[in-house]
């Protein structure tokens, strides 16, 4: 009975068991503990990167849909039009110089056109986007890195840039938007993302298409309809840049989103 | 003693085993959680933007398709499927609200309202809609193929009502009033520029203005609200006269008849009412119209002298016989190409054409056999490409004929006469009988006997001197009532919520 007891106690592990086993443990554990820190490097990466395109996705959603809705109430819904022009859209898209006098500029791109806005990085929508509480102005201008975006009633004695550059109207909205960065920059850019920065230029995040006699063509190129009035689609490019480097890479990871707002109200 | 060895050494590399085992699941399970939290970050950012966007197309897509079907011209148009689902002719009344259902795969169509319930109409109305006056059909958007379905958009319901001030929260006559009960119509006469009008007697230029909404619900909740406001289109054809003819050299005889006469003030005659446009503008134009492109005054004077009595041609306070030669032509009637687009456009738009030109390339002739039944609450589009020649016969709507035009004194229509072609009316009957055209006749000639297009609008040849019946009377209501609805034009729109 006592050999049989003396016998079991005696059935434990070999030392060099021990060390073998020892020995996997600690290979595997650095292994394993390897691999968690560089997932968690490269989650937090991601999920850097992932939460700065959802804002940028969430705010190109906003644009769209602020184009789509711009211009109402339009002229027409006036058998005699309300004593105050802040009652009505009198053009969906609002522009300076010359609003308040009624005098239309052209759009152009890279500085051409006499519109200061609506321009590449600038565009002011006109319209009561908040069923039946008034026209407002919606502006969306870029700032550096940083897509502002302010909105402000309709004002029928100030123009809208005037309007919308009160002090506390405009507010940042997607940061880290590089489509105006500088030339240098847009190089560095290029050589990780070849596809982006056509011609190593800046990218305007705002082109407009005009109602012409000849369908809608491209503002620049609408001769007599190149006109704020006219403006039919919105073709939005944001390039957005993660606020970190890519924990592996080391570089800054860059996404190009692309959108279109059709406006739908007719023409003023 | 060696097979207890044996056994021991067994027992204890089982335990490694475990160990091992054990390590690798952790090693496993930790690559695992890492993949599932970076996907699931992923499917969120994906599925955010997929929804605003999905639920806005399936909006848009239930506010087309009721535009869609209030087109008579469209396959699935409403009256085709329920009858009387929207008024044949006349405004649909304020009050008067029409549901398209579109439950999805498990929902009933009966509950669909209950389920979505409508409460944007209380919001823009005050009140909720009667059920007497509430009419439902089903969408057409989902669509069976091959014994498979296809579910459409995911809209639940559009609704299409009349608008009003209220409904809009637009003043529009910026009376400081938000009217409730005048229904809307939108001008497209109105000066400066086409708009809404308030009035319980719209011009006869003018077409109700409608309100579609629609709501759209995806399976994981997001809803969005929007709103259409739409009017029918026409050609918005006018006319400067009750008999209008354009061309160089008319040849004109008038008719012998003493119950014959033409007026250009408006509704004159014995018309049928038009529904919406009662009573008729104040309107008052020249009986005859004449065009002069060579100059001079040769056509009016030869009108003039073609009327055996001239005291029955009565219009725009001219003295008698009213023929005036001083017309404006509406764009689409000024030229032969204008009006050959006309018919060609009139022609996409047509109930009937008719009839099937015989071989060798001649006109054919219609009679009342190929003209479709018309009636004054369902007027009808006929183009006759080629010679129409009819007796007794009554119809409503607009009349396109490519040939020459003959009828006799029993014969009338309420609308529009285009006779463009060779342009040539006669009458074949003897005698007046009792009949008479209401609405605008417009005869000019465009074609070579060859059918080959002019460069100058041709000659003209009226010939009503057997008699013609009762006459030609001006009158607005008609020609606005006579035109085809070509489309509903977007008058605004907007996102409600």
């Amino acid at each position: 009975m006592k050999l049989a007891q003396k016998q079991k106690r005696q059935t434990g592990f070999t030392l060099i068991e021990l060390m073998v086993s020892v020995a996997i443990f600690i290979v595997l554990s650095g292994a394993i503990f390897g691999l968690m820190g560089t997932s968690q490097k490269q989650f937090r990466t991601e999920s850097q990167l992932l939460s700065s395109f959802q804002e940028a996705r969430l705010g190109l959603d906003q644009i769209v849909r602020d184009s789509n809705a711009t211009g109402y109430p339009p002229v027409n819904h006036f058998s005699t039009l309300p004593t105050l022009s802040s009652g009505y859209a009198s053009s969906p898209v609002a522009w300076m110089p010359g609003y308040l006098t009624s005098s239309s500029c052209t759009i152009g791109t890279a500085g051409g056109g006499t519109c200061t806005t609506p321009g590449d990085f600038d565009v002011i929508f006109e319209g009561d986007f908040n069923d039946g509480n008034g026209v407002e102005w919606v502006r969306y201008q870029l700032q550096g890195t940083t897509l502002y975006r302010g909105v402000t009633p309709k004002s029928a004695t100030n123009d809208p840039v005037t309007a919308t550059n009160v002090a506390g109207v405009m507010l940042p909205y997607v940061t880290n938007v590089m489509n105006n960065a500088s030339s240098a920059r847009i190089a560095t850019f290029r050589a990780g993302y070849p596809a982006m920065f056509p011609g190593s230029v800046a990218q305007p995040i705002f082109q407009y298409t005009c109602d012409s006699g000849t369908g809608t063509v491209l503002c620049q190129n609408a001769g007599a309809s190149n006109s704020p009035s006219n403006v039919r689609d919105i073709e939005i490019t944001l390039i957005v840049m993660s606020a970190q480097q890519d924990a592996q890479t080391n570089k800054l990871r860059l996404v190009e989103l692309n959108g279109r707002g059709h406006r739908k109200n007719p023409k003023q | 003693m060696k097979s207890n060895r044996i056994n021991r050494r067994k027992r204890s590399e089982s335990g490694v085993a475990l160990l091992i085992a054990i390590f690798v699941l952790m090693l496993i399970s930790v690559v695992a959680i890492s993949l599932i939290v970076a996907s699931g970050g992923e499917s969120a950012l994906a599925g955010n933007y997929r929804s605003s966007a999905s639920v806005y197309l399936a909006g848009t897509a239930g506010l087309e398709e009721a535009r869609g079907r209030m087109l008579p011209s469209n396959s699935d148009y409403f009256n085709s499927t329920v009858a009387g689902f929207m008024p044949a002719s006349g405004p649909l009344a304020v009050g008067q609200v029409r549901y398209i259902l579109n439950p999805a795969p498990g929902e009933a169509l009966g509950s669909l309202l209950t389920t979505y319930p409508d409460t944007e109409y209380a919001t823009e109305f005050g009140v909720a809609p009667v059920s007497a006056n509430v009419k439902t059909i089903a969408s057409v958007s989902t669509v069976t193929s091959g014994g498979t379905t296809y579910s459409g958009p995911l809209f639940k319901w559009v609704r299409i009502n009349a608008a009003t001030e209220k409904s809009l929260k637009t003043d529009v006559n910026n009376d400081a009033v938000l009217d409730a009960l005048i229904a809307l119509y939108y001008d497209s006469g109105h000066t400066p520029l086409p708009s809404l009008v308030v009035t319980a007697t719209p011009p006869s230029t003018a077409k109700q203005a409608l309100e579609i909404t629609a709501l759209a619900v995806l399976p994981n909740g997001s809803r969005k609200t929007m709103q259409y406001v739409v009017a029918p289109q026409t050609f918005n054809l006018s006319f400067p006269s009750a008999l209008t003819l354009s061309g160089k050299n008319i040849a004109f005889s008038g008719a012998n008849s003493n119950v014959y006469y033409a007026n250009g003030t408006d509704g004159t005659g014995n018309p049928p009412a038009v529904s919406g446009c009662t009573p008729n503008p104040l309107t008052s134009l020249p009986a005859i119209g004449v065009t002069e492109p060579l100059g001079g005054n040769g056509n009016r004077t030869a009108v003039a002298a073609g009327l055996p009595r001239p005291d029955h041609y009565t219009g725009a306070g001219l003295a008698t016989p009213s023929v005036s030669d001083t017309i404006s032509l509406n764009p689409a009637l000024q030229t032969p190409a204008s009006l050959n687009t006309l018919v060609q456009s009139i022609s996409q738009f047509a109930t009937v054409i008719t009839p099937t030109p015989p071989s060798g390339g001649l006109l054919g002739t219609a009679t009342n056999s190929d003209l479709p039944t018309s009636s004054a609450t369902n007027p009808a589009t006929v183009v006759v490409n080629g010679n129409l020649n009819v007796s007794s016969y009554v119809g409503y709507g607009l009349l396109v004929v490519t040939g020459n035009f003959a009828y006799d004194g029993n014969s009338g229509w309420k609308g529009i006469i285009l006779v463009v072609g060779d342009g040539t009316t006669t009458f074949t009957g003897s005698g007046g009988g009792n009949q008479e055209f209401d609405g605008a006749i417009f005869v000019a000639s465009i074609k070579d006997t060859s059918g080959n297009l002019l460069s100058q609008l041709g000659n003209v040849g009226f010939d009503i001197s057997g008699g013609g019946g009762n006459g030609v009377y001006y009158n607005s209501c008609w020609i606005n009532s006579a035109q085809p609805t070509l489309t509903y034009t977007l008058l605004s729109f907007r996102e409600l919520q």
